[in-house]
């Protein structure tokens, strides 16, 4: 008990706020609702922020690097759709995985290069990429709906490790490895040097180049595996999946503690709780049966509420 | 001695300006070398071709007696040389022991870091450096002249034998200069080579062993310690004697009142501060960094709170809410960091001047008057005597003491009766310094009343016609400046009980 | 310290008057409709219907409008399983694509959830039944009335997305009933809008300037017709260009009025809504003659709610204006 107190007292001050709002949500919710505090809805509130979830994860490295990454919301669709079309003509299923993944890392690479060379806000470029990446899957897929995969490959999706489901699997041991990376990796910490004072970590003989470069690839290349995965739950894929998914990531990232103004700030747990929070605020919305309406408004609220707790409050402590 | 970096006519030229003529010296191990030189005179340039930051046009550079190529900091690392930036290049959302390991972590199979081992050799080098400070913490946390040290210990912790200090005091207190020194003097004796920048000429000749002049890109000559006057080194760095630093004091101390501040107070930041300023005077207000000088000015200014105490201007009980109030009301700020606070270095010169008067320029339906833009904007550079002289150029493109004129002209427009100048020269010039001083007597001849913060002493001294000292957020005492000394000030400043 | 309780208490307040105040009793029946672009007036016209349809059922049935804003498929599924834990007695959805929405569908059909499709179908998955518009049917009532309008010749485009199954289906059926009554009118383009008014401006502007022959123009769904009615105003050829809308969205009832909008093709999602309540009511409680939908009780796997022409003629009439002028909110 003393352990974890002293975990809590050492955390991220925003975690710390983020955490207790968990808290007071599940109590509210568990007295308003029966079905909330069960294994299975916990399950499905997980499972529906997932690709959020692990898009996020890549997400923070870029916010912390000093940038962002908004074409994940078309990679994302992309991924699903080139999954589903291979699959569909009888590619291997893990040949067509590893296609998706490099084109998505060449995705991420072009953002970068776009950046480097413009010399222009990765805001705009990525959103470039964005539009035109939606335009593509528009094309590519003629508006419809890509379905009717073969029955091997739906066996394969449905199938569950540990009674888990594939994504979910595929987001605790991404997770774990981002942790650990994040802490621990040369190049992974790095990200921090280049996002804190880009200046001096060229100095420093950091290649800052190649840190943007690697931050963006795998930005790009978690989006894709979030659209694999969205094809094997789905069974199928369409453009029109991860509407204002960039969103969702980037203010998960935000919940998490991470600074869009300046980089160099920002961790993986941090983004994991965030990415929980939204969870159970979608969740609980659903299960309240509160118009989703206000939403959007509430997620706002408690954005700022944290950012002001963090940034303003705490601040002097 | 041997020689450390021999460099041998070396030349540098930018977009055309050649900033480095053919320039020959010679630095050697177990010496403090230093550079002086008029900003713009290539000290910095010369530095950075040592670092590996520039490359240089044409010349050699030799270390230990071979020729070096130095194109990427890396390669001077590599060869033993490390520069302390004027700009830190530490990271400070980064701890310590990573700042210093940065770029070359112990790590072991795909490239995981061993934390443990950093910190452990980080802990070793910040004691060899005598200094006590936690290796897991936090940059952001530690005060400046803190991260200077941090980053002298970074490059010792790469053996590195020549030591480039780019005004690594600009930012310091005396104290923590001093300490700086004691700590280059320790590693002098080690046998590093160390060159140092300062346009402190008191610091250069406390600790140098030669000297080194340049001017306009050109080396004018080194002298030895014993050479190495004050007189002298100012005379070749101008390339004129120069007999008059100062401007004269006050012509007359008899004016109105226009400041008066009785028990100011700011929780945590200072208490009890007591003063007046009168038309036609400069007030000098000596403190270093973190004495809650900065603080009061701000205070004054309303861009942070007074928790008691009741100030009057010209006369009228006043509290500013709000810095563009009191711009309204006759008391600007001159902000001590002309980068952050004070000057939009992306817009013009002409939009720097008259961004705290736009009233002044605004017609009817709120459109600016270009034309009175452009005489106001001419009128001030003639006046302060800007380089270039063109009022559309961007105020980034600008030399630091051409910056601080550009920031002066934009108080200026709006008219001020009481000016607060917070380190007025900070990183500028000897030719431009005075300029800015003289300019500053200028105006308070014209009857202005002028609170001018400073932590240089020299220049409290020269300029100011009584010194208010601040020390820990405490008014020390208020001197009149007649046969004023630095150690009676310091005295003062440090002393237990101040003279009111 | 005292700012910090402000905020903290603030943030508990926002929590407790959001989520708290909605009892949850069990004693009633809750039956849930899923939308995608939730917000939309046609999915409101659809939720109106399934309220009256409850109201008849009884006092104990509880009714509640879920799903995504966006048209996405992905997050409506989500819903789909998050509503599924409530475990309500009946589940009505419409589909924001044939497929994705499979296994969602059948998780909650699985868990003993009734589901019924309406205004956009699954097929492959499990639902009971499906309560739609033959979209194939609506596009014919459509080219009657371009046909008539335009007196059986001339040249005509068509706003849609392609790909997008209704929209087809509603341009497959436009097309096929002008070739089989009025042979002498012609589809001369597709216009693609991506289901947006400002798109459907500048495409049906860009149209019109790069084929003047161009004399009607006829939208599959809601949105192009005031977009296209927009395009023709801006290039002065009101009256000679005809635009039939889809839907009756308020713009387009005001552009009836005008006559900007010589016509609109309704379908009737009251009546798809309130069916679908009924279906899932039937499907809810079984009756002890065998259903061809164990544990199920019956329910037809199929029924259409039929569409219409509205003229702003029809508009004259006060008590018709008003209803559609008045789209129900929630």
């Amino acid at each position: 008990m003393n352990k974890v107190i002293k975990a809590v007292r050492g955390m991220d001050k925003q975690m710390g706020v983020i955490l207790f709002l968990l808290v007071v949500i599940t109590i509210v919710m568990a007295l308003d609702n029966p079905y909330f505090l069960t294994v299975h809805n916990f399950t499905v509130m997980a499972e529906g922020f997932l690709f959020e979830g692990i898009m996020a994860l890549a997400m923070t490295l870029v916010i912390v690097s000093g940038g962002i990454d908004i074409s994940v919301g078309g990679v994302f669709p992309l991924s699903a759709i080139l999954m589903a079309l291979m699959v569909r003509s009888g590619y291997n299923y893990y040949l067509a995985m590893l296609i998706v993944l490099l084109v998505a890392a060449m995705i991420g690479f072009i953002n970068n290069e776009l950046r480097r060379i413009l010399k222009i806000h990765p805001m705009i470029v990525t959103m470039a990429m964005l539009l035109t990446l939606r335009g593509l899957n528009l094309a590519i897929t003629d508006g419809r709906v890509i379905s009717r995969l073969p029955l091997g490959f739906i066996e394969m999706a449905n199938k569950r490790l540990m009674g888990l489901s594939w994504p979910m699997l595929a987001y605790i041991v991404l997770a774990m490895v981002w942790f650990v990376l994040s802490k621990k990796q040369r190049s992974f910490l790095h990200v921090y040097f280049v996002g804190g004072n880009p200046a001096s970590a060229a100095l420093s003989g950091i290649r800052t180049e190649n840190v943007y470069r690697m931050v963006y690839m795998l930005s790009s290349m978690l989006a894709a595996v979030a659209g694999i995965l969205a094809t094997m739950v789905y069974n199928s894929a369409s453009s029109n999946f991860g509407q204002g998914i960039e969103m969702r990531v980037i203010t998960a990232v935000a919940i998490g503690g991470a600074s869009l103004t300046r980089g160099g700030i920002g961790s993986i747990e941090g983004t994991i709780l965030g990415s929980l929070f939204l969870a159970m605020i979608y969740n609980a919305f659903i299960m309240s049966g509160v118009s989703a309406y206000y939403q959007d408004v509430f997620t706002g609220l408690m954005l700022v509420i944290a950012v002001v707790l963090r940034t303003q409050v705490f601040r002097k402590e | 001695m041997r020689e450390a970096v021999g460099i041998d006519k070396v030349s540098k030229s930018f977009f055309g300006n050649k900033v480095l003529h053919d320039v020959s010296l010679s630095i050697k191990y177990g010496e403090i070398h230093s550079i002086c030189g008029e900003n713009g005179a290539g000290k910095s340039t010369l530095m950075k071709i040592i670092g590996g930051i520039y490359n240089s046009d044409g010349g050699t550079i030799t270390v230990n007696g071979e020729e070096a190529s130095l194109r990427t900091p890396q390669e001077a690392y590599l060869r033993g040389i490390g520069i302390v930036h004027q700009e830190l290049s530490l990271a400070d959302n980064m701890p310590v022991w990573h700042n210093i390991f940065v770029n070359r972590e112990i790590t072991g199979p795909l490239g995981f870091i061993k934390r443990r081992d950093m910190q452990q050799r980080a802990s070793e080098i910040l004691e060899k450096l005598d200094m006590r400070v936690d290796p897991r913490a936090k940059v952001s946390t530690l005060p400046f002249a803190t991260k200077q040290m941090i980053e002298i210990g970074k490059l010792l912790s790469m053996d590195v034998d020549v030591l480039i200090l780019d005004e690594p005091t600009s930012a310091l207190s005396e104290r923590e200069s001093q300490a700086l020194f004691d700590l280059l003097l320790s590693l002098k004796k080690q046998g590093k080579a160390i060159i140092f920048i300062s346009h402190k000429l008191d610091e250069v000749r406390q600790i140098s062993d030669r000297v080194t002049v340049l001017r306009d890109g050109r080396l004018v000559g080194t002298l030895t310690r014993e050479e190495a006057t004050t007189d002298r080194i100012v005379s070749m760095m101008v390339g004129r004697d120069i007999d008059e630093f100062y401007p004269p004091k006050a012509k007359r101390r008899d004016g109105k009142i226009m400041l008066k501040c009785s028990g100011l107070s700011r929780k945590d930041k200072f208490e009890d501060i007591s003063f007046d300023v009168r038309e036609g005077e400069i007030l000098g207000l000596y403190g270093l960094v973190g004495s809650g000088r900065t603080e009061v000015a701000l205070s004054l200014v309303g861009a942070d709170k007074i928790d008691s105490g009741t100030v009057e201007l010209d006369g009228m009980s006043f509290r500013a809410r709000s810095p563009r109030q009191a711009v309204k009301s006759g008391l600007c700020y001159l902000s001590e960091d002309r980068k952050q606070l004070g000057l939009f270095l992306e817009m013009t010169l002409e939009e720097n001047f008259v961004s705290s008067s736009l009233e002044r320029v605004t017609g009817q339906f709120g459109v600016i008057q270009e034309k009175q833009v452009k005489s106001i904007s001419e009128q001030l550079m003639e006046q302060l005597g800007v380089v270039p002289k063109r009022s559309e150029a961007l105020a980034a493109s600008l030399s630091g003491g051409n910056q601080q004129k550009v920031l002066l002209g934009k108080w200026l427009s709006a008219n001020p009766r009481v000016l607060i100048v917070d380190e007025p020269s900070r990183g500028v010039d000897i030719g431009a310094k005075s300029n800015i001083h003289f300019l500053l007597r200028e105006l308070a001849d014209r009857g202005m009343a002028i609170l001018m913060i400073s932590s240089d002493l020299p220049e409290i001294l020269g300029l100011s016609d009584r010194v208010m000292v601040m020390h820990e957020g405490r008014l020390k005492g208020i001197l009149e400046n007649t046969d004023l000394t630095q150690e009676g000030i310091m005295n003062v400043a440090y002393g237990e009980v101040g003279t009111p | 310290m005292h700012r910090k309780f402000i905020v903290v208490v603030l943030a508990l307040a926002i929590v407790m008057s959001v989520f708290g105040l909605s009892a949850f009793a069990q004693e009633k029946e809750l039956y849930s409709m899923i939308v995608f672009t939730k917000g939309a007036e046609y999915f409101n016209w659809t939720y109106a219907g399934m309220v009256d349809a409850a109201k008849i059922l009884g006092d104990h049935i509880e009714t509640e409008l879920q799903g995504p804003a966006e048209w996405d498929a992905s997050l409506e599924a989500r819903t789909i399983d998050q509503v599924a834990v409530k475990q309500p007695n009946g589940m009505v959805v419409a589909s924001a694509d044939e497929a994705t929405l499979v296994p969602a569908i059948n998780r909650a059909i699985d868990r003993g959830i009734p589901v019924i499709t309406f205004d956009n179908d699954s097929p492959d998955s499990k639902r009971l039944a499906y309560v739609g518009t033959d979209n194939y049917d609506f596009g014919a009532v459509g080219a009657k009335a371009m046909g008539e309008l335009l007196g059986g010749k001339g040249e005509v485009a068509i706003i849609m997305v392609p790909g997008a199954g209704s929209m087809e289906e509603r341009a497959a059926g436009f097309e096929a009933e002008l070739a089989r009554s009025f042979p002498g009118i012609k589809v001369a383009t597709i216009i693609n809008d991506e289901g947006d008014v400002a798109r459907a401006e500048s495409a049906t502007t860009a149209a019109l300037l790069a084929n003047p022959n161009i004399k009607g123009v006829f939208s599959t769904h809601g949105y192009g017709g005031p977009g296209a009615a927009a395009a023709v105003r801006t290039l002065g050829r009101v009256g000679d260009v005809v635009v039939i809308a889809s839907d009756y969205g308020g713009p387009v009832l005001e552009l009836l009025k005008t006559g900007e909008i010589a016509a609109t093709v309704a379908d009737n999602p009251y009546l798809l809504g309130f069916q679908a309540m009924m279906f899932a009511y039937q499907a809810a409680h079984p009756t002890d003659h065998p259903s061809q939908n164990p544990p199920f009780g019956h329910v037809p796997a199929l029924i259409y709610g039929g569409s219409y022409i509205i003229t702003g003629e029809d508009l004259q009439d006060p008590e018709i204006a008003n209803l559609y002028e008045n789209p129900p909110q929630f």
